[in-house]
């Protein structure tokens, strides 16, 4: 086992310097020389790995584990031909109190716990086992993607992209070996590195006490847990959209150029990596441009931009190849049956907001949104980031009913086995934006 | 001291609006607070208990217990990869018999990913071997031979039967 985790780090820490590469490509200093720079360059090299890969398999290569080096190699090369931005010196480190570090050992003891448990998961979770390891597998087993495999009759959702299958498959690569167990450890390296890049993209925005407060109550809300070692590409999925949502709204009212390149960075790792992606990144992107719109419509069509080159990076490529070999996924729309079926527009909606608001999965993370989004609409603190985050979420839910009106599937079914995965994108993306909200009120009394 | 504050001096003289703009705050922020240090000794504990229960699990036990849970016997498919050779296609199938309707879903799913390189097909006639699970394969629309006869630990003991197909 230690050794497969050596070499799942080892892999891990290419997608680092692939990050390492990235940003300084970008021009993004967020966080530099601070751990939590760190974090979010491996986040970024992770997410630009993810939609690379994607690309690589579906021009023909193998994913072997050179082309995992050359790939990552390559970003960090690319990187280091730009000549490094002259970084502001990073914001003195806040002195802490016994109470401030108590809260962080808390947090810190729970995602210890976490990652301990993470190394003996076993392969039970069903989409785990039933679709995303096995196409991880046959990226190694059959070099590359076959699309026999992805077609098979056997094979459910060979429509799903293929971020999460190309990233277990070099950690597979690593290992030498397929250790579903040790697997596990990713997911939580990406939990870990989310809450640890949030700091990067807020502390120069929020006091330190409203981002602390949102970390120790991300670490210790069960539900963020207990999907992350499920081994589904819900987690990862969300963390891209929430990191893409900080960065939308730093474009949107701090008017960072760097910020809306690392968006699309992130919005195409989002396509890449689920389906659902495709909603959540067209809520955010629609609403950046519609808020931008009332600034200019240069502004607007920056946003649009974004997305777009996000979608022909990250999904566009992936829909060509599963046409052109008839690999159609299981899930289409009930149009015709809509009028008939809006009976489940009220349960749908009820059940998604029921699971974003249960404290016992999400703590109170959505009741402090709402709250937060009150305080500063009442006092008209900052509307744009109120804007942002109403309408993202909002029209992200719509989309997700809208889905669950059209499902072809049996209605109760589906929105049993899925409801609680798919609220959590949005769940994050509010969460991660409340310090926001709470800053702009605080600044207000100040 | 408000919670917020970070221990800055306040003036003197704070308007009432801003006393109660901090305060709410404050609420917003403790109220998170506190929901989290309830919680965190629960998901440390759960943590603990399943971690405790996990590590007992082998490895073979640990990377199957998907195909267990769902009633499907994990070891039928370490026989079906010494019987059916790499890179070969076969289609599967399970009978009515299998009461479950997970069950009857697990097989195939769990076929996909442990019997890889091999590929399943949609239709008997394009496959090299035939696997089916709670009933004999002559019954299908192609001529076989080499069948094997696979005994089950779940459900009901029905046998898996693998045969290649003659072409």
């Amino acid at each position: 086992m230690i050794a497969d985790v050596a070499r799942l780090l080892a892999a891990n820490l290419l997608f680092l310097a692939a990050g390492l590469g990235v940003r300084r490509l970008i021009g993004s200093t967020h966080g530099t020389r601070t751990a939590s720079g760190v974090a979010l360059t491996y986040l970024v090299g992770l997410a630009s790995f993810g939609v690379l890969a994607q690309l690589l398999l579906v021009a023909g290569f193998a994913l072997n584990t050179a082309d995992v080096i050359g790939l990552t190699l390559l970003l960090l090369g690319a990187g280091l031909v730009r000549r490094p931005r002259i970084i502001s010196p990073s914001p003195a480190p806040h002195i802490r109190g016994g109470r401030e570090r108590l809260l962080a050992l808390l947090a810190a003891a729970v995602l210890v716990v976490v990652g301990i448990q993470s190394l003996y998961e076993p392969l039970a979770a069903w989409d785990a086992w039933a679709f995303w390891i096995p196409k991880a597998k046959s990226l190694v087993l059959l070099n590359g993607l076959d699309p026999r495999f992805f077609a098979a009759p056997t094979t459910a959702n060979g429509d799903y992209p293929l971020l999460l299958p190309a990233v277990e498959a070099a950690d597979f690569r690593f290992m030498g070996r397929f250790d579903v167990q040790v697997l596990h450890l990713q997911f939580w390296l990406v939990l870990v590195a989310f809450l640890g890049a949030l700091p990067a993209l807020l502390r120069d925005q929020v006091r330190p006490v409203l981002l602390r407060s949102l970390l120790v109550v991300l670490a210790c809300a069960p539900s963020l847990a207990l999907h992350a070692q499920s081994a589904y590409a819900d987690v990862p999925l969300a963390v891209f959209m929430a990191i893409a949502g900080v960065l939308g709204w730093r474009w949107l009212v701090l008017r960072e150029a760097t910020a809306l390149r690392l968006f699309a960075v992130f919005a195409a790792a989002a396509l890449a990596t689920k389906v659902e992606g495709r909603l959540f990144v067209a809520a955010l992107v629609l609403s950046l441009a519609g808020i931008a719109a009332r600034e200019s419509a240069r502004r607007s069509c920056e946003a649009l931009a974004a997305g777009l080159v996000a979608a022909l990076a990250g999904i566009v490529p992936w829909w060509a190849w599963t046409h052109a070999h008839g690999i159609h996924g299981t899930y289409h729309a009930d149009l015709a049956g809509l009028g008939s079926n809006v009976h489940r527009v009220g349960p749908a909606g009820a059940s998604l907001l029921g699971h974003a608001f249960d404290p016992f999965a999400w703590l109170v993370l959505l009741p402090s949104g709402l709250a937060a989004l009150l305080l500063a609409s009442w006092w008209r603190t900052d509307h744009r980031t109120v804007a942002l985050v109403v309408s993202t979420f909002l029209s992200s839910l719509g989309l997700l009913v809208a889905s669950y009106w059209a499902t072809p599937y049996g209605f109760e079914w589906h929105l049993h086995t899925s409801a609680d995965r798919v609220v959590i994108a949005p769940v994050l993306l509010v969460a991660v934006l409340t310090p926001v909200l709470l800053e702009s009120v605080l600044r207000s009394a100040d | 001291m408000s919670a917020v504050s970070e221990g800055s001096a306040a003036p003197a003289t704070i308007p009432d609006a801003a006393v109660t703009r901090r305060t709410l705050v404050d609420v917003v922020v403790v109220s998170g607070l506190v929901a989290a240090v309830l919680t965190a000794p629960l998901v440390g504990w759960v943590e603990v208990h399943r971690t405790a229960k996990t590590a007992r699990l082998s490895p073979t036990a640990a990377s199957e217990l998907g195909a267990s849970e769902a009633g499907v016997d994990p070891t039928v498919f370490d026989r079906l990869i010494r019987i059916i050779p790499p890179h070969a296609t076969y289609w599967i199938g399970t009978s009515r018999l299998i009461r479950s309707s997970t069950t009857r879903q697990a097989f195939p799913a769990w076929a996909a990913g442990s019997l890889l390189p091999r590929i399943a097909v949609a239709r008997p006639e394009h496959a090299d071997w035939i696997v089916t699970w709670g009933y004999r394969p002559e019954g299908l629309s192609v001529r076989v031979d080499d069948l094997h006869v696979l005994s089950v630990h779940a459900p009901a003991g029905l046998p898996v039967y693998a045969a290649r197909v003659v072409r």
